[in-house]
């Protein structure tokens, strides 16, 4: 909303400078978003009026002109406007002018002397013109345009919330600054126009969503009339073009008053108006070209032939106000704000009228805006108005009740006993009616403040008006009500990754359908309205996201690159839609940064599973590894992470098609894992140390090359018992030596009792137990 | 005395002497040490031709020889100590390394910045006695407008860009969705806080992102008011800040709180005077908040005249570009690594 410095004047009566104003605003609620002035200063551009014209002897489109610019001073002007005659006033650029980058001098035109420029608005920098600007006939010769315009003059650009309707009119603000600075208001009586003839016929078949109507005729305005340079710069000002004086006028009443005005040609119109409900499938095309597809939901202003204007929202082309029309029907009307804003978000019209709408007009301001605009239409177009036809139905205009305001309650939530006094001030100040000196207040809020309907409406606006800053600042009473958390599981998880290298990224949730197609995701979520199909889909997983950011590295010369993130996926099940928090990692490149003295080595799938295994003994339970495919893994180059029968996460080389479209050569490895692996484990249980001495036993073993490690292993386990503490495999070796088809693993055992220390007989019992399950299991034999 | 024995004497004890200067390591000391005082050596068979002397020169002559052992063995004593230092001042330097060498390993990654900030935020408030709570991304139209006073007509639905799925679910557009998940859970008092994404249909820029963090702060509790509100603020923004700061609370506009307050800071880049970042005002906004409105807990089966509460949200990025400098919000999302490891 932007007001300037004399439009504000017109309503509010105050000592302050307008410079002042901002900071008593900031702390009424109200940004100020900008500030300028109304205008450029435009320097040696002057009001004139051409004298006479005559064809340029050289050029056919040029013409030579005598122009007054004050003094009665002739000066030639060689101008090309279609639009220049004799007797036009329009701003005249004097040597010296700067319009645009250009300074203009005197100089010769196709052979002909010319001392300066005739402008069209647009050259000015100004608003689109048809050929020269053409000013009002009365405007002064010679008087800076800047000064006839009223250019210097300042404006401020202010924010109003949507629960403020009622600001958003220079009305408005001239009403709620004059409270918050304890200014004085003043509104300007209407005047009452004549009027003629008889008034129009209205149907106004549905009162609910239309509780009020008016409307009256306005025949014989002038055509070929412009709007005064006045009413031209305000609506510029609020960034509203003109476009002819009756459009122009029910333009600045809306900013003027607040309330949005239309206009129909009524020669145009076929019999008369009827305000309805629209038909299911009904269309008709609007002033800005679409034509929408109603609904039953949809509010119209039809003829007899069909929908002319939208209510409230917009108007419509076949009625439209043009340079023809001689005869207006000027309609004011209070629409309820449900209906029309529903349509005008399906129809993604935002328009100035259904912002106002929207937000709640007062139903009372409809006469006054007609009884306004009417006398201004007169003033500047001439015409006969005829009497205002209304349709009201009080009975469906928003709920007035008064509010009981208790004093206790504003202390109870500013926390600062506020002075009856000054209580009773403010609310008188903001139009409301207050009754009740004593004990409680009975408020009636003013009917343009849709905003206040409840007892902590006022509480706000008594907080706003006492000042936030008066507010004092009191600690929180240190009652803890519950034990502070436990820190969390995944914080110890993210710092492991950083504390081994890895560098934690944040990926978007929301990711391209097609890619994740690519990877192999299935059952996807995606958005019904994504800002691109590129952000369509909200993330099955972190790893995709991850490959993203080391590309953009990999692209910036990091050729050794460590990622993880945390973070939730989504996906579609049966129950709506599942969040599950992952936590995934990705490496690439050599496995230690560059450095002296160690043999440089690309990071193989044991470096990753090394890290994985660092996050698994965090967990309250270590997940096996299994061989398993994932349609991004390559093939025996990928693993799952099974708790029981669970799938926790997966860990493997990137498949090398995947990364080949990434345009990466060296092999990517990744692991996902879901965050629930890190579940609350409550408080731990101490282990005792075995007092003991412990015994280690080597074998080396030879198996078929397809038995796993892990199984073998796990055999170990099992047949070794309670003794075993410990078991490390610390080297596996195929090759020479080897029957074709066999590798060699070796072990080591470490047996431990808790109550004895083991004997040789023990150690070799158990020793022979293990080899044999081993040979049973899986045809091991030992290596000699 | 039979000259040539002292002269023997005196020869064997010059040749010693210089034999022994010429000794460089603890093996040739201990080859001296044998020539010269061994069993066998120089010195004890000067000791056996004593007998060969007569009676009257044995005295004089063993006197000699003993002079001379206890001599040699006091040099070769501290011979052996100037060579076993020289020996292990020999080997320490040998072992000495450049020590301005730059050490292996592994290097050490990096929390990111949005990550250190939540932890950050967390641990003030978790200080402040608050505790966490989370709720789930995709939401549905209830919790995420119409349970915080945003009917579906509601103009202040404009100032939210949602993005719905293809059912009537939606992402949610401010973590204000768990104060209700929360308190419908609940009973006061409380005070909680709740960090997560959320999302708004707003192409990326320098300061907008489809994609952001909030923290929702809610107390619920008898007889809490502006006042807790202002000071709660207060500390948290200066701890958070790392520095003293003048608050300004400025009343606004959220359907969910009333009185509602935009609160700004003093700049953090001009500390007040004004500049570029606070446009002149010498203030920055940094969050908004307020009274948790009644019809709010009402709504979720909270008794509004005997609780009252207080609510503020906070997006996570802002505040880090105001802390840290960080120019364009786009960069926590491009996961450079030149930008991660900046703020490690």
């Amino acid at each position: 909303m932007r007001i300037s410095e004399t439009w504000l004047k017109d309503w509010l009566d105050t000592k302050l400078s307008f410079s002042e104003l901002p900071s008593y605003l900031v702390r009424g609620g109200f940004e100020v978003e900008g500030s300028g002035t109304a205008g450029p200063s435009l320097p040696q551009v002057v009001v004139a009026r051409i004298e006479e014209t005559k064809p340029h002897p050289d050029a056919e489109r040029l013409q030579v002109c005598r122009v007054d610019c004050g003094g009665g001073v002739l000066r030639t002007i060689v101008c090309g406007a279609a639009n220049a005659r004799p007797g036009l006033v329009a701003p005249l650029a004097l040597p010296g002018a700067v319009i645009g980058e250009k300074t203009i001098a005197a100089a010769k035109v196709r052979g002909v002397h010319s001392e300066g420029m005739l402008c069209a608005g647009s050259e000015l920098g100004l608003h689109d013109t048809v050929g020269l600007w053409e000013l009002p006939p009365d405007a002064p010769l010679g008087m800076p345009l800047s000064e006839y315009c009223h250019f210097s003059e300042p404006y401020l650009d202010v924010a109003v919330t949507p629960n403020r309707g009622d600001c958003l009119s220079v009305k408005g603000m001239g009403r709620e600054i004059a409270a918050l600075t304890g200014s004085r208001y003043r509104a300007p009586k209407p005047r009452i126009t004549r009027v003629h003839g008889s008034a129009p016929r209205v149907s106004v078949r549905d009162a609910v969503r239309c509780p009020r109507y008016c409307v009256r005729t306005l025949v014989k305005i002038r055509p070929g009339c412009v709007s005064p340079p006045w009413l031209v710069e305000r609506l510029r000002l609020s960034g509203i073009a003109s476009r002819h004086p009756v459009v122009d006028v029910t333009n600045y009443i809306m900013l003027d008053l607040g309330q949005p005005l239309h206009a129909f040609d009524s020669d145009l119109v076929a019999d008369f108006l009827e305000v309805r409900t629209a038909a299911a499938g009904e269309t008709f095309t609007l002033l800005d070209g679409s034509t929408p597809v109603l609904t039953t939901d949809d509010l119209v202003i039809a003829d007899q032939k069909g929908p002319v204007a939208l209510a409230g929202v917009m108007g419509g082309m076949r009625t439209a106000v043009g340079a023809q029309t001689q005869n207006v029907l000027l309609e004011a009307a209070y629409f309820r704000p449900e209906t029309l804003s529903r349509t005008a978000r399906r129809l993604g019209l935002t328009t100035e009228a259904a912002l106002r709408f929207e937000r709640g007009v007062d139903p009372e301001l409809a006469s006054l805006a007609l009884e306004r605009a009417t006398a201004l239409i007169i003033k500047i177009a001439g015409g006969q108005a005829s009497p205002v036809t209304e349709q009201a139905a009080p009975g469906h205009w928003p709920k007035r009740e008064p509010i009981r305001l208790r004093f206790a309650r504003i202390q109870q939530l500013l926390g600062v006993p506020v002075p009856r006094i000054q209580v009773s001030r403010f609310l008188k100040a903001l139009g409301m009616v207050v009754t009740g000196s004593h004990g409680d207040l009975l408020v009636m809020p003013p009917r343009f403040r849709f905003d206040i309907q409840a007892e902590i409406d006022l509480v706000e606006e008594i907080a706003r008006l006492w000042g936030y800053d008066h507010i004092p600042a009191v600690e929180l009473p240190m009652a803890l009500q519950t034990p502070p958390p436990a820190t969390s599981g995944m914080r110890r998880v993210a710092d492991l990754l950083c504390d081994r290298d890895y560098c934690e990224a944040a990926t978007l949730s929301l990711v391209d359908p097609a890619e994740q197609a690519l990877w192999g995701f299935s059952s996807p979520v995606l958005l019904r309205n994504p800002l691109a199909a590129p952000w369509a889909q909200l993330r099955p997983s972190l790893i995709p996201g991850l490959m993203v950011a080391a590309l953009h590295n990999r692209r910036r010369q990091q050729g050794r690159l460590r990622l993880f993130e945390i973070g939730t996926c989504f996906a579609a099940s049966e129950k709506g839609v599942s969040e599950v928090t992952k936590v995934a990692g990705l490496i690439l490149g050599p496995v230690l940064p560059e450095q002296w003295g160690v043999k440089a080595r690309g990071a193989d799938f044991f470096d990753l599973k090394g890290d994985v295994e660092a996050l698994c003994a965090l967990a309250q339970v270590t997940p096996r590894t299994v061989t398993c495919d994932f349609p991004f893994l390559q093939p025996g180059v990928s693993g799952a992470l099974l708790v029981g029968p669970d799938t926790v996460g997966c860990l493997g080389a990137v498949s090398p098609e995947l990364r080949r479209k990434w345009g990466l050569e060296e092999p990517v490895f990744v692991f996902e894992i879901e965050a629930r692996l890190w579940g609350a484990r409550g408080p731990k249980r101490a282990e005792e140390p075995s007092r003991f001495p412990s015994v280690r036993r080597d074998i080396a073993l030879v198996v078929a090359k397809d038995v796993t490690a892990g199984d073998l292993l796990e055999t170990v386990r099992r047949s070794a018992g309670a003794l075993l503490q410990d078991l490390v495999l610390f080297d596996v070796y195929q090759g020479e030596g080897l029957d074709f088809g066999t590798k060699s693993l070796a072990l080591s055992l470490t047996l431990q009792d808790f109550s004895r220390t083991l004997t040789d007989e023990v150690v070799d019992k158990t020793m022979a137990h293990v080899v044999s399950a081993l040979k049973t299991a899986h045809r091991a034999q030992l290596r000699q | 005395m039979d000259e040539p024995f002292i002269e023997r004497l005196e020869r064997l004890e010059k040749e010693a002497i210089q034999a022994l200067s010429g000794v460089s390591d603890v093996g040739a000391l201990e080859g001296w040490r044998v020539r010269f005082l061994g069993k066998s050596g120089l010195l004890t068979e000067e000791l056996k031709r004593i007998g060969t002397l007569s009676a009257a020169e044995r005295p004089r002559a063993g006197q000699l020889v003993n002079t001379l052992k206890k001599a040699l063995g006091e040099a070769h004593g501290a011979r052996l100590g100037v060579l076993v230092a020289d020996q292990q001042k020999a080997q320490l330097s040998a072992e000495a390394v450049d020590v301005t060498l730059p050490g292996r390993g592994l290097g050490v990654g990096s929390l990111h910045p949005l990550t250190a900030a939540l932890r950050r935020i967390e641990d003030i408030f978790a200080a402040l006695g608050f505790s966490q709570a989370s709720g789930p991304e995709v939401e549905d139209e209830f919790h995420n407008f119409e349970a915080l006073n945003i009917p579906a007509h509601h103009p202040a639905r404009a100032m939210h860009d949602t993005f719905y799925l293809l059912d009537t679910h939606l992402l949610r557009t401010h973590t204000s969705t768990v104060q209700i998940r929360f308190m419908e859970n609940n009973t006061p008092p409380f005070r909680i806080i709740a960090p997560g994404r959320v999302y708004r249909a707003d192409a990326p820029d320098p300061t907008h992102s489809p994609i952001f963090h909030q923290v929702e702060g809610l107390v619920v509790g008898e007889g809490i008011h502006m006042g807790h509100l202002k000071s709660t603020l207060h500390t948290f923004l200066e701890g958070f800040f790392e520095r003293p700061l003048n608050l300004r609370l400025r009343p606004s506009y959220f359907p969910f709180t009333e009185p509602s307050a935009e609160v700004d800071v003093s700049c953090l880049l001009c500390q007040g005077v004004g500049c570029r970042v606070c446009k002149g005002t010498g203030y920055v906004e940094v969050l908004g908040c307020g009274l948790v409105h009644p019809a709010v807990l009402t709504r979720v089966g909270i008794d509004a005249e005997r609780f009252s509460g207080f609510a503020f949200g906070m997006g996570v990025e802002r505040l880090l570009m105001l802390r840290d400098g960080v120019p364009d919000l786009r960069l926590f999302y491009e996961n450079d690594l030149r930008f991660l490891r900046s703020l490690r």
